[in-house]
Parts: C-alpha cells; sequence; structure tokens
C-alpha cells in the first residue's frame, strides 16, 4: 500500500507538474534523505540542537538553489530563512525547557507501544523536542519565503524603478495574501494530526484547564504556534532582504560586472 | 491620517486585551480547585538509591523542592515536594525555582503538608505564545490578521461541538465529512467574501477532496489491511479506522483550499485586467501557477506530519528496532498521511484550474448563476 501510494504520487507530480514536476521530485527525495539523515545522525548521538540547525541549512540551500540556482531571490530567501531557524531555535529551546516539553506525556507513556521498551537512551529530550520544533517548521518557512521573493521578484521586473521603501511594502502586501491561507494550511494539517488526541480529550472529558495545561496539548500547540510564526517572521525578512539586493547599488553592480 | 489612526485603535486595543489575557493567567490560581504550589527553592542531587540506578546507565536525580501553596485552604503555607528524574527526561520532568506546578496533597493527618506533583501549570505560556502569534499577524495584517484568527477559533469551537454527536453514537466519518464541508464554507467566505470566485474555489474543494479520499479508499481496499494497534494516542480502538480517515481528511483540507483560492483569485485577476484573455492562455497561466505552488507545498506536508513523530522514532531506534520496522509498524499513519495529502495537493491543482476557468469563461454555460 506505502509504495502504490508513492507510485501514485510519483506519477501525478510528473504528469502534472512536466519538467518543474521532476525537479520538484529530486528535492523532495533529497529532502526525505536529509530529514532521515538528521534523525540517524541524533541517535547516532551527535548533539541534536547543532545536527539539527546544520540539517535545515542543507535542507534550506538544495529545496532553494536546486531548482534556479543561486540568484539574488534564492540568496534573499536563503538568508531570511537562516535568521528565522536562528530565532525559533532559541525562542523554542527557552520556551521548551520553561514549560517542560521534553519527553513523552502521560497519555503517550500509556500506549502499547511503549511497553517494553527500555527508556534508557541518554538523550536529552528537550534537545529533541526543540529539534522537531524546528524541523516541523523548515517546510512552511521555506514556502512562505519563496512566495514572496519569487512574487516581489515579478513586481520589480515589472517596474524596476521601485525604491527600496516602496518595494518593502509591496512585499509585506504580498504577504498579507499568503499568510492568511499558509495558516490556514498548517492549521488543519495540525488538526488531522491531532484527531486522535481531540477525540480523546472530548470522550475522557477532559476540562479546558486540565487541556490547557497537560504536556501532551501542549507539545501539538508550541509546534503550530512556532510554524505558523516563522511564517509570518519570514515575510518582512524576505522582503526587505529581497528589496536591499534589488535596489542597493553594490548588489547591481555586482550582477553588471 | 484617518487610517493610521484606525490603526493604532486596532494595535492599542488588541494589546490592551492580551496584556490583560496574560495578566490573568500569571495570577489565576483561585480559579483551580487543584492546589498549585510555587516552587522558592530547588535542591537537585545525584539519587544514592543504589537499586534504582545499579540497571540503568543514565543518572537519576532527586530533587527536593521547597514551595508555597497558591490556592485553596492551604493558600500561603510552604510544603516540601520529592521529585526525582533521569538524565534525559524522558518519562518524568525535572523542575526548577519559580515553576508552578498542581499537585495532590497526600491526606495522611500529619502535621505537615505533602504531597505529590501531578503536573506543571502551563495555562501562561501556551496564553502567552498565543498573545506572541496574534500580535505578529495584526502587526502584519491588521484587520485581516484578527479575522484569521478568530476563524480559526470559531473553527475550532465548532469542531469540538460537533464532536458530540460522535459521542452520541453517530459514525466519526460522517462527523468529520459534514465538519469539512463547514470548514470549507466557512473559511473561505469568512476571509474571501462570498463572490463567484469564492464559489468556484468552494467547489474546486469539495471536489479534489472527494476525488482524493475515493482514491485512497480504492487503494487502502485492495492491499494489506493497515494495522491501526500503534496509533498515537488511540482510543477506540474498533473507530481506528475511521478516525484515520477523517484525520487525512481534515488534514488535506486546509493545502486543498489554499490551491482552490489562490488559482480561482489568480485567474479572477488576469481576466479582470485583460478581458479579451483567451481560454486558452489562462490555461497554460494556471499550469504555471501550479507549478510553482506544487513543490514547496508537499514540502509543508512532508516536514509538518513526519516531524511530529521524531521523538518516538528516536526512542525506537535506541531500543535497536529496525528502521524498516519502524516505518511498517509503528509510524506508518504519518507517512500515510503526507504520500494522501500530496496526492491531494497534486489533484486540487487541474481541478480548481478547470474550475475557475468555467466560472469566469463559461459565463454564458453557466448563467444560472447569475
Amino acid at each position: 500500500m506505502l509504495l502504490a501510494l508513492v507510485l501514485i504520487l510519483v506519477l501525478l507530480i510528473l504528469l502534472i507538474g512536466g519538467d518543474k514536476g521532476a525537479t520538484s521530485l529530486i528535492t523532495l527525495t533529497a529532502n526525505c534523505i536529509l530529514l532521515s539523515g538528521i534523525i540517524f545522525l541524533i541517535y547516532a548521538g551527535y548533539p541534536p540542537l547543532p545536527t539539527t540547525v546544520a540539517g535545515c541549512i542543507i535542507i534550506s540551500a538544495v529545496t532553494l538553489f536546486y531548482p534556479e540556482g543561486i540568484s539574488k531571490k534564492s540568496m534573499a530567501s536563503f538568508l531570511s530563512v537562516l535568521i528565522v531557524i536562528v530565532l525559533m531555535m532559541a525562542s523554542s529551546y527557552i520556551m521548551g525547557g520553561e514549560a517542560n516539553i521534553a519527553g513523552f506525556s502521560e497519555e503517550a507513556q500509556l500506549e502499547d507501544e511503549m511497553a517494553g521498551l527500555s527508556t534508557n537512551i541518554r538523550t536529552d529530550m528537550l534537545d529533541v523536542a526543540a529539534a522537531m520544533i524546528i524541523m516541523s517548521l523548515i517546510g512552511a518557512v521555506l514556502d512562505a519565503s519563496v512566495s514572496i521573493s519569487s512574487s516581489l521578484y515579478e513586481v520589480h521586473q515589472n517596474h524596476p524603478v521601485m525604491g527600496l521603501a516602496e518595494l518593502f511594502h509591496s512585499g509585506i502586501r504580498i504577504g498579507r495574501d499568503i499568510i492568511g491561507t499558509t495558516t490556514n494550511t498548517l492549521f488543519f494539517a495540525y488538526l488531522g494530526e491531532s484527531l486522535m488526541l481531540i477525540i480523546r480529550f472530548k470522550i475522557e472529558g477532559y476540562s479546558l484547564a486540565r487541556i490547557i495545561n497537560s504536556k501532551v496539548f501542549f507539545q501539538e500547540f508550541i509546534r503550530i504556534l512556532f510554524s505558523g510564526a516563522s511564517c509570518i517572521l519570514a515575510i518582512p525578512a524576505t522582503a526587505y532582504i529581497l528589496s536591499v539586493f534589488l535596489t542597493h547599488p553594490r548588489f547591481i553592480q555586482r550582477e553588471s560586472r | 491620517m484617518q487610517i493610521i489612526k484606525k490603526n493604532l485603535i486596532l494595535y492599542v486595543s488588541v494589546f490592551v486585551l492580551l496584556l490583560g489575557a496574560n495578566i490573568f493567567t500569571f495570577h489565576n490560581h483561585s480559579f483551580y480547585n487543584n492546589p498549585i504550589v510555587r516552587i522558592d527553592s530547588a535542591d537537585t542531587a545525584p539519587s544514592n538509591s543504589a537499586s534504582k540506578s545499579s540497571n540503568s546507565e543514565e543518572s537519576l536525580y532527586d530533587q527536593v523542592l521547597e514551595g508555597r501553596i497558591m490556592n485553596s485552604v492551604y493558600k500561603g503555607q510552604t510544603i516540601i515536594l520529592k521529585n526525582s528524574f533521569f538524565s534525559s527526561e524522558l518519562y518524568q520532568d525535572s523542575f526548577s525555582k519559580g515553576d508552578e506546578v498542581f499537585i495532590t496533597l497526600n491526606s495522611q493527618g500529619s502535621t505537615s503538608l505533602s504531597g505529590t506533583i501531578t503536573g506543571l501549570k502551563r495555562d501562561k505560556y501556551v496564553v502567552l505564545l498565543l498573545s506572541a502569534l496574534l500580535m505578529l499577524l495584526v502587526f502584519l495584517e491588521k484587520r485581516k490578521g484578527l479575522l484569521t484568527m478568530i476563524s480559526l477559533f470559531l473553527n475550532i469551537t465548532v469542531f469540538y461541538s460537533l464532536l458530540t454527536w460522535y459521542q452520541d453514537g453517530t459514525d466519526i466519518l460522517t462527523v468529520c465529512i459534514l465538519a469539512s464541508l463547514f470548514f470549507t464554507l466557512f473559511s473561505l467566505t469568512f476571509l474571501n467574501g462570498f463572490s463567484r470566485k469564492t464559489l468556484a474555489a468552494v467547489l474546486s474543494t469539495i471536489l479534489s477532496v472527494t476525488t482524493t479520499m475515493a482514491i485512497f479508499m480504492v487503494v487502502m481496499n485492495n492491499s494489506r489491511e493497515i494495522d491501526f494497534a500503534y496509533m498515537e494516542y488511540l482510543i477506540m480502538p474498533g473507530d481506528a479506522r475511521a478516525i484515520f480517515l477523517s484525520g487525512i481528511l481534515i488534514g488535506g483540507l486546509g493545502s486543498i483550499m489554499d490551491i482552490a483560492i489562490t488559482m480561482s483569485s489568480a485567474i479572477n485577476e488576469i481576466q479582470r485586467k485583460n478581458p479579451s484573455v483567451t481560454v486558452k492562455a489562462l490555461f497554460s497561466s494556471g499550469r504555471t501557477i501550479g507549478d510553482d505552488i506544487m513543490g514547496t507545498m508537499i514540502n509543508v506536508l512532508l516536514f509538518t506530519y513526519v516531524c511530529g513523530g521524531i521523538p518516538m522514532t528516536i526512542l525506537l531506534l535506541k531500543n535497536d528496532i529496525p528502521p524498516a520496522n519502524i516505518i511498517s509498524v509503528y509510524m506508518p499513519y504519518e507517512i500515510y498521511r503526507f504520500l494522501i495529502g500530496s496526492i491531494g495537493i497534486l489533484l486540487a491543482i487541474p481541478v480548481s484550474l478547470v474550475i475557475s476557468i468555467l466560472f469566469t469563461k463559461g459565463g454564458k454555460h453557466l448563467c444560472f448563476w447569475h
């Protein structure tokens, strides 16, 4: 069944996307391999946070630079994604530590699959939790950033005379259209993923107070919030960096050389 | 000037509201029935209970926590709590000065109070994070940011109430299909207004979701039954299959709506700017848009779905369970979600393109909409 679905997916990508589909397929495969690589390295004992940051940088580089090479567009996206990752890394670690999100909740500990597993794993689960938050948001940040940089670039091509401030504001306006749909996408993806948990809350009659104080809720909640916040932050970051690239004399000269 | 003033009022009122909510959750102890203790000092030392640490390579720590009870009849009294945790904090938490924890009091009628920690008070962090996100949204999006949050909040509230039907015996899939119809109609019209453009998006969403689910059902019925025993937070084992399907349905909804509205806005915009544009030209523009969003959106689903399983995967790997087993036995659900979600995205592109063109160009054939 897994194979059948993979086959359908690959066929559809090639059928609907054509040449660009093939490029997306290669990027996607590379990302799957990189993602498993990161998980494996954490398992092998490499420190989770540095490994994740390094992995995310490589993932961003592959996703941005493979389809269109190093250009002002992809460079601006890359830099802004970097900034967002560093910001989110720091805040997820602090917030995760404050709210004790490490490890497994009581709900998860009672499951069949946990039975008989040794807990002697010598890995700092807070680091793993922070790493998970960062990796969950990388796809969404890349999406938001690419949308902004490619739309803003088109705007610049059509009106090359726009100055820095004008371009930046144009980028923010485009961002407003994107962010509503992106938050929607993320919200429903997480809602679908947590359906079983929500049903559990309902059936076992959890009170609102118990839900919002529980670890299991917070672990899902912090992922949604950080994904959403990082998309929002990526918009001004990308808009500003690309505007500078497109209007600052130093960068314009470099291109004409 | 008018606009700046209006925005300022919006910022200030949102800020004051959020500030109030935060102050409240940081001081709401008296609203809880369970006793809450604020830890004033935490004394952590390696455990010397040899029996526990001998069969383990991880270090066990014991904590002696001194704190003050913040609510209930014992308010103001000091209490000493004990806690122990392993260095990886896999199951047990460590606590530090300033943490607030829920406890249950041990009712042994001795003179000094004693209790067991049941969990951290996290409501203040929930409100803090939510406020931060809302602030960001309102700064960037102004009024629309507020509307987005309201729409999401209403969606989740309606959904939680609809689940009462499931409790009362309605099939979960039926409940979720109804909920999905509501989500689609409500989210799209609430954020985009009621117009032909929105109508096209609603129709495309419903059609794409139905096709995707049909494909999944066909594949599922023609292959080995999935074992749902290892599903996360499994509660109603008999309904696991239906709950899994419902989760996939709702999970794919957001991205499909995203594509449907992007496509129909773009087609509508091109038509508005150049009313004489041909169907063929519209079609090729639509394909370009589709190609552009396809790759990164599939990426979003990949990382969103698969990363949730990271802590579990690491625990399983550490227990020497082979990676192939982890994928096929313990967590195929995340991978199925990702695959179906992506198939949904791909199907939504041509479906919403054709419907959008029908709605803008096929006006003569669709005159009953006027």
